[in-house]
């Protein structure tokens, strides 16, 4: 009789543990990888993940045969593709031409839309052996469509060229570059050894999107006054609508030092581009501080401001890897801390950072030196900037990069970067659970 | 001079040695003869000890059937119960599907015989044979942002495997087996980045220990019979390989020119439920072999759990290393280099086989006798004769 119920047990034991659609469909949604792309290679630069979930990334696609162009591509919130559009062409509004378009900053403006910002490469300048880029904005819809947009002319052909690096969408409806120009007479500097190289700019746009509202040039140079030789405007923050902060990193020789080394800056300037007087600045002196992404601290977590940069030692400074650098500042711009992000090793170029309010801390984006390529780590700090976990994402001895990361409501984490696959290269969607793993 | 013993000579003396058992068996046939004779003369006394010798020299089993028979007939004569039992336990030893007959039989020995049976209490079995799996899914997943084509294709395998049958009764008998199993399946999948193709292959090793219940015929040459039951499923080994076909359309060839890669051997075990159930049928016939049997044999098998390992389906986080290690990066490889993420899915399995079957038989006294059937034949027989 035991032995019969052993057996009953036994052949009923599957029926009781049959799995099916129903057990697993949830959980499938609460972490993936997805590959956009068409053919040629595709490599992701920035995101917008919206309110009601779907995501809208930058991109540019180079295909064979064809110049490299902007990406622009919408997704679900479990990223499955809704629509995939292409920006640019091979000759500009004036007629020149356009050899390749380099999509630089995604964001939201205040009436639903989203701005694009790419620099237009137009080849070398055989007089000064520099490569020319003048910019373009477009504005499109949440469906893609293009509604408005303006190319900039190398400032009315004053300047020979110009890179840039954000925009930033304005309440009046207006917008704001920066970014940064190897031609170095677009801003008096004092006679330097070596000579200057770059100067950094700000521009501002009314809200035709078309008409320059005012140019500012090398701001902060109270910090120090004998100029610099490198340096570049990142991002630009609309404090009220008669001040601006720009946030930005330069060479500049400082009050009190004597060797040029990199640093990062702030300093701020009112609605038509004046400078308003305050400057401070963020770095070692043994070391270059290249900074490479700014984020605006929620209320919630103490509010303020977060900078983000690569700090390279002087002695290397030849590499593009180092630590990671960051400093905090308050609603006033007023430094709370700064130093090297504790608790990780690794060479890293950093890449950008946004607020974690799930976790009351900060997630870190950078590209980490491997021995045979380099790999996306994703970093998570706590309110002190010492990292509480970090993982890494691509196949170790493959080029793989990241771009952008947002924090989802639930503490989800959602992840832009470059995926180096075998043969090509692709954007990469990548969501993982609020510990940095594609686990439930 | 005398010549030493040569080769030819050797060879007469070991023909001559023989001849030894023939002789032998002859001399016992004789002796048999002889106690047919004294049988029938009715002089049964001495019938005992002129096979003793004879039986003591392991005569062949048929022999040994028609000698045990003549005692235990012998042994029912002389109303010696417990030597007629003796006897008839040795007739099945030798011949365990020995079966009396009403016909031909005298009627004490055919109830004699009611009281013992000598069918096998377990039966052993050895198969061999391919199989082919077929994938239920059960959620499509992909890296491919965009409606890509995804095909499951069938691949061979093969098991092998043991078994041994608990004869419930000559009919019904409950079967555990195991198996070892190779098993195959192939994932095609075209449109990845517009024309983009790749095909990924796996390789599984399990070790299967089905139950089941077993319905069989109980005669005739050919005896088919089916069964029904569920299996427990460790999974011993996965490896995988990648193909992946980079397709991209040149305006200035006017081609299609396409890069081809294959991956390494992945390793895939950790990205798999080790321990699945699954529910089988199956049906098949034996054929007798004197007393054992060939089969061939048709299996389905239901997987009723899901493969994979959904927590483990990119990195392997069972092992515990640092996220940041390349050891643990290289477990994503199957996402981040070659762009595969599995489905969940079940697997079902298609078996063939053909094997071998030896019942172990065990001739045996009944606990309870079947023989009150042979009684009323006995009565009805008696009541024949009456009315004769």
């Amino acid at each position: 009789m035991k032995l019969r119920l052993i057996n009953i047990f036994w052949l009923l034991l599957p029926f009781l543990s049959c799995d099916t659609k129903k057990d697993f469909e949830e959980g499938t949604k609460n972490y993936f990888v997805k590959y956009f792309g068409e053919d040629g290679d595709q490599q992701a630069i920035d995101m917008v993940v919206n309110e009601d979930g779907t995501i809208m990334i930058l991109g540019n696609t180079s295909m064979p045969g064809a110049s490299q162009r902007i990406l622009m591509i919408k997704t679900d919130a479990e990223g499955n593709l809704l629509w995939q559009k292409k920006f640019g062409s091979d000759v500009d509004l004036l007629g020149r031409e356009v050899i390749a378009e380099y999509p630089q900053d995604l964001e939201p403006t205040s009436d639903g839309n989203f701005l694009i910002l790419s620099n237009m490469y137009r080849g070398v300048d055989v007089a000064t052996n520099e490569d020319i880029y003048d910019f373009k904005v477009i504005k499109i819809n949440p469906q893609g469509d293009s509604i408005g947009g303006m190319e900039f002319g190398n400032n009315a052909e004053k300047w020979s060229t110009q890179f840039v690096r954000s925009i930033t969408a304005l309440s009046s409806g207006g917008f704001i570059v920066t970014g940064n120009s190897t031609d170095e007479s677009i801003a008096a500097d004092p006679q330097l050894t070596p000579p200057d190289q770059e100067d950094m700019f700000a521009i501002g746009f009314e809200s035709d999107l078309k008409t320059v509202a005012w140019t500012t040039l090398e701001l902060g140079a109270s910090v120090g006054t004998t100029g610099e030789h490198f340096g570049s405007g990142i991002k630009v923050f609309e404090a009220s609508p008669n001040e601006y902060y720009m946030f930005s990193y330069s060479d500049r020789q400082l009050i009190g030092e004597t060797d040029f080394e990199s640093n990062f800056e702030v300093s701020n300037f009112s609605g038509n581009g004046i400078p308003l007087g305050f400057s401070d600045n963020a770095g070692r002196e043994t070391s270059w501080e290249i900074l490479a992404s700014v984020c605006k601290v929620p209320g919630v977590l103490g509010g303020g401001y977060y900078e983000l940069g690569t700090s390279i030692p002087t002695s290397t400074i030849t590499n593009t890897v180092g630590q990671l650098y960051f400093c905090k500042r308050n609603e006033n711009l007023n430094k709370q801390s700064e130093g090297t992000i504790s608790s990780i090793s690794g060479q890293f170029t950093a890449t950008t950072v946004a607020p974690s309010v799930f976790s009351d801390g900060f997630l870190i984006l950078a590209n980490e030196k491997t021995t045979a390529g380099t790999t996306i780590r994703l970093i998570k700090t706590n309110l002190n900037s010492e990292a509480l976990w970090s993982v890494n994402m691509g196949s170790f001895d493959k080029s793989s990069s990241g771009a952008s990361v947002a924090e989802l409501p639930d503490g989800r984490i959602m992840i832009l970067g470059t995926i180096e696959l075998e043969t090509q290269d692709k954007i990469g969607l990548m969501k993982v659970n609020s510990q940095g793993e594609f686990l439930n | 001079m005398i010549r030493p013993l040569t080769k030819p000579f050797f060879l007469l003396v070991f023909s001559l040695m023989g001849l030894f058992p023939a002789f032998a068996q002859d001399e016992c046939e004789l002796v048999l003869n002889r106690a047919i004779e004294e049988f029938n003369a009715g002089h049964h006394y001495g019938i005992p000890a002129m096979l003793n010798e004879c039986l003591e020299r392991n005569q062949n089993r048929e022999w040994r059937q028609r000698a045990y028979l003549l005692l235990a007939e012998t042994y029912l004569l002389l109303e010696d119960p417990f030597g007629a039992e003796k006897s008839y336990l040795e007739v099945l030893r030798a011949n365990p599907e020995y079966k009396t007959d009403e016909a031909r039989d005298p009627i004490d020995l055919v109830y004699l015989s009611s009281k013992f049976t000598s069918t096998p209490i377990f039966t052993l079995s050895a198969k061999i044979g391919p199989n082919i799996s077929i994938i239920r899914k059960l959620v499509d997943r992909g890296t491919y942002a965009s409606e890509v084509n995804k095909q499951y294709r069938l691949k061979p395998g093969f098991q092998v495997g043991v078994g041994v049958d608990w004869n419930y009764s000559e009919r019904l008998s409950v079967m555990l087996e195991g198996n070892f199993v190779y098993s195959a399946y192939r994932q095609r999948i075209s449109g990845q980045f517009d024309r983009d193709e790749s095909s990924f292959f796996d390789r599984q090793t399990w070790v299967r220990i089905p139950l089941s219940i077993k319905y069989s015929a109980a005669q005739g040459q050919y005896r088919p019979y089916g069964y029904i039951g569920s299996s427990f499923d460790l999974l011993l080994g996965d490896r995988a390989t990648i193909q992946y076909k980079d397709q991209n359309y040149n305006p200035e060839t006017n081609r299609v020119e396409s890069i081809d890669r294959e991956s390494p051997i992945l390793k895939y075990k950790s990205k798999r439920n080790a321990i699945n159930y699954s529910v089988f049928v199956g049906g098949g016939v034996k054929y007798k072999l004197k007393l054992d049997y060939i089969f061939a044999d048709l299996r389905y098998s239901f997987g009723m759990t899901n493969i994979v390992d959904q927590d483990n389906s990119i990195f392997d986080y069972n092992k515990g290393q640092s996220p940041v290690t390349e050891g643990f990066q290289d477990s994503g490889d199957g996402t981040f280099r070659w762009g595969h993420i599995d489905d969940l899915f079940r697997m079902d399995n298609l078996f063939i086989s053909v094997g071998y079957i030896h019942p172990l038989y065990k001739p045996r006294k009944l606990k309870k006798a079947h023989s009150k059937s042979v009684l009323r034949s006995i009565k009805r027989q008696g009541d024949e004769v009456k009315v004769d």
